[in-house]
């Protein structure tokens, strides 16, 4: 069974993460899936490449995990995010959350997904027709 | 030589701490553009006893002059959870300067 918080240079399967956080006694599950778009901030996109401070990481993902089970009524969280180089379309984040109720695993799900982008330390550069940029912002 | 205490040692510019106290040895982790900057992504740093997270970027922006440019906006994490930037180091520490971050 994989690690609940997982920085992983291996591809990342959405079921796999969901499985992580799947009891007799969650109702609802809400799993959110970042894929790589071929777009951004209106140039054309045609990798990603994403780095990791992978064990800081780990540690702020069960952080933030933490933070949504003190404010929503969450049973389990799990985060997996990719590191290294990814085609168009790959998985680059899952963050599956169960709860009893479905009100409180989509308002989890979403604090947990705005957080990881301005908290965990991972860097993304954008590949283009025009060369390749770190990215700096938060869209 | 002689010893001062790290606050009034915080008066005095970088190249005279040497003088001051002797060296810490701190780990350095680069990540993102700042790897690609120093050409490094670990490094072993002689820093004054008592120096901060960002005297330490100041010293760094030294050694390696392309980091200058890009370290306005650094952040810090010493021993993996993130500091303030006068927040003070020891002897082993690793600090990581980050780059603003940009995960999902």
């Amino acid at each position: 069974m994989s690690a609940v918080f997982l920085v992983s240079a291996d591809p990342i399967a959405e079921e796999t993460v969901s499985a992580l956080v799947s009891t007799p006694d969650a109702g609802g599950v809400v799993t959110f899936v970042g894929r790589v778009r071929d777009n951004a901030r209106g140039r054309s996109v045609t990798a990603l490449e994403y780095e990791a401070y992978a064990e800081m990481a780990e540690s702020v993902f069960a952080q933030i995990a933490a933070e949504a089970s003190a404010r929503f009524a969450i049973k389990q969280a799990a985060i997996h995010h990719r590191k290294g180089k990814l085609e168009i379309g790959e998985i680059a984040v899952v963050v599956a959350v169960a709860a009893a109720h479905r009100g409180p695993a989509f308002e989890a799900c979403a604090y947990i997904v705005d957080q990881l982008k301005t908290r965990a330390p991972i860097w993304k550069k954008e590949f283009g027709a025009d060369g390749a940029v770190w990215v700096e912002e938060h869209p | 030589m002689r010893r001062i205490s790290s606050d009034e040692a915080h008066g005095f510019p970088p190249d005279v701490w040497y003088m001051l106290e002797p060296n810490m040895k701190v780990t350095v982790r680069f990540f993102a553009s700042h790897r690609e900057a120093t050409g490094c992504a670990s490094y072993e740093a002689d820093v004054p006893h008592g120096a901060r997270a960002a005297d330490v970027l100041s010293q760094l922006c030294e050694t390696f002059p392309r980091l200058q440019p890009l370290a306005h906006n650094a952040a810090f994490a010493i021993n993996q959870t993130q500091v303030a930037p006068a927040s003070p180091l020891h002897d082993g520490d690793e600090l990581a300067v980050l780059p603003p971050m940009a995960g999902g």
